[in-house]
């Protein structure tokens, strides 16, 4: 490509070469170097780090979702949801942002082809009951969240994922435990 | 290129393949460069991925913990061989109170049946004393076959946990312990009897027997009787009360809601807390064990027929 300007002293030709060759080498590795970093590898980083948190908040949600199953009676089970700090604190931990939390029981009847959801503070209708005509078999508090996870790097605005926090409808549900009445009120602790 | 090749000598010519070789390895080492930080990221994001799995391994070992805790659970009231105890210990109380009243009452009014009221007492008084060891065999006889089940879950469920990474390393997990105890805020499954007002009277004034609602005797009492008969032992323990004939069945409970039973009072739920080595095997070589309890409650006393 240089082979134009070896007339005159070869040993004085070859070394100018070697130091173009070299300085253009160079040149091409900086800027291949920018380009890789800032355009492949800290978007990929970037960008990687939202599976690893998803996962982290999944498995919070379904651990919480457990945990409120475990309670004695379902009023409980809405003061551990609203006021247990385990469950925001490790979201802050992540940079995961919880919006509408909610937490509701819902009951499937045996066949499978009906169902019903109850809030918090509403008591199950009679019919819906362990004992009740409907005979119903599945009891499950479900917990659902619009979760913002953000990536490594993120500013308010942006692409989302990218540059700024991705909003997932995140929804996991367990099984009620425990089906026994109280002694006090006659009541099925699922009901209080 | 060649065509300037051809003007230069056969030394000058092995110069100039030289230099070309070197202008390619150096466009070729971007390449390289490329690779080496693609891998880099890879590997970084693979270590990533197995620490955030370790957040699911912990998730798996509470639900390990927590099946372990339910299999002793369920051995322990285990054909409500619990609840009855307590409805025997309860019944019989109440005979040698009867004994008691009758053997009294003979030997101020007839004293000709005054022996066999008193032969009656001492049977009833005899009862109560076989009772009472048959209570101490049914709690250590329980609490060994629930540490045999929940042993048996452990030996199940261990083989599944060891893993082996370049950068993680889980082991088996260790059984650290595990306690039999009560749940609280549960009384015993035996109503106060009735029929006697005067033994009513007295659980009304010992405060045996709970306030609210059904009229339990309260969990991990010893029901002492009053006068000659105070000697003997009536110990109730905490199970769950059949309500409306609804058996309150062995469930997980959460950790906060076990308690250990006082004395040597029959136990009516289990909890087991179990360890789980992991370590790190890049960088420096740091391990930990993750420790997760779980805890279950036994079936509730059956209706009595």
């Amino acid at each position: 490509m240089n082979g134009t300007r070896t007339s005159g002293d070869p040993k004085l030709s070859f070394q100018s070469r070697r130091r173009k060759a070299s300085g253009h080498g160079l040149t091409e590795f900086a800027v291949g170097l920018i380009v890789l970093i800032a355009f492949v590898f800290a978007p990929l980083f970037n960008i990687a780090i939202i599976p690893i948190r998803y996962l982290i908040v999944e498995g919070a949600m379904t651990e919480m979702a457990h945990r409120v199953v475990l309670c004695e009676k379902r009023t409980e089970a809405y003061d551990m949801f609203t006021k247990d700090p385990w469950f925001t604190s490790i979201l802050e931990k992540c940079s995961v942002t919880i919006a509408n939390p909610k937490l509701k029981l819902t009951i499937i009847s045996k066949n499978g082809s009906s169902q019903i959801s109850v809030p918090n503070g509403v008591s199950i209708p009679s019919e819906w009951l362990p004992d009740g005509s409907f005979e119903p078999s599945l009891y499950s508090m479900e917990l659902s969240a619009d979760c913002s996870i953000a990536p490594l790097f993120s500013s308010a605005a942006g692409l989302p994922g990218f540059t700024s926090p991705i909003t997932l409808h995140l929804h996991t549900s367990s099984p009620w435990e425990n089906f026994s009445r109280d002694p006090v009120t006659s009541q099925y602790f699922v009901n209080e | 290129m060649s065509s300037c090749t051809n003007k230069l000598g056969s030394k000058d010519l092995r110069k100039n393949r030289n230099s070309s070789a070197k202008m390619r390895c150096r466009g070729g080492s971007v390449l390289v460069l490329a690779m080496i930080v693609i891998g880099l990221l890879a590997v970084s994001l693979l270590i990533g991925y197995s620490y955030g799995g370790l957040f699911f391994e912990h998730n798996r070992l509470q639900a390990s913990a927590n099946e372990m805790a339910l299999a002793a659970a369920r051995k322990l009231n285990d054909k409500d061989r619990i609840g009855q105890m307590n409805n025997m210990i309860a019944r019989n109380r109440q005979l040698v109170f009867a004994g008691r009243q009758q053997f009294d009452e003979c030997k101020e009014k007839y004293p000709g049946l005054a022996s066999l009221a008193e032969e009656l007492l001492d049977e009833s008084r005899d009862s109560a004393k076989a009772l009472e060891l048959q209570r101490k065999q049914l709690s250590i006889m329980a609490k060994k076959e629930a540490k045999q089940a929940m042993e048996k879950k452990f030996e199940e469920i261990n083989k599944t946990y060891a893993m082996y990474l370049p950068w993680m390393k889980v082991e088996e997990p260790l059984l650290a312990g595990w306690q039999c105890g009560r749940v609280v805020n549960t009384e015993s499954n035996v109503e106060v009897l009735k029929n006697i007002a005067e033994l009513e009277a007295h659980d009304q004034e010992q405060s045996y027997a709970s306030i609210a609602g059904m009229k339990l005797y309260k969990h991990d009492i010893d029901a002492k009787l009053p006068d000659a008969d105070g000697d003997l032992t009536f110990k109730i323990a905490a199970l769950s009360a059949p309500v409306m004939k609804t058996v309150a069945p062995a469930r997980i409970i959460l950790n906060a809601n076990y308690d250990s039973v006082v004395g040597d009072n029959l136990p009516s739920a289990c909890r087991v807390k179990v360890w789980l080595p992991v370590g790190t095997g890049l960088g420096p070589n740091a391990s930990s064990k993750m420790s997760c309890i779980g805890a279950a409650s036994a079936t509730g006393g059956s209706t009595q027929q």
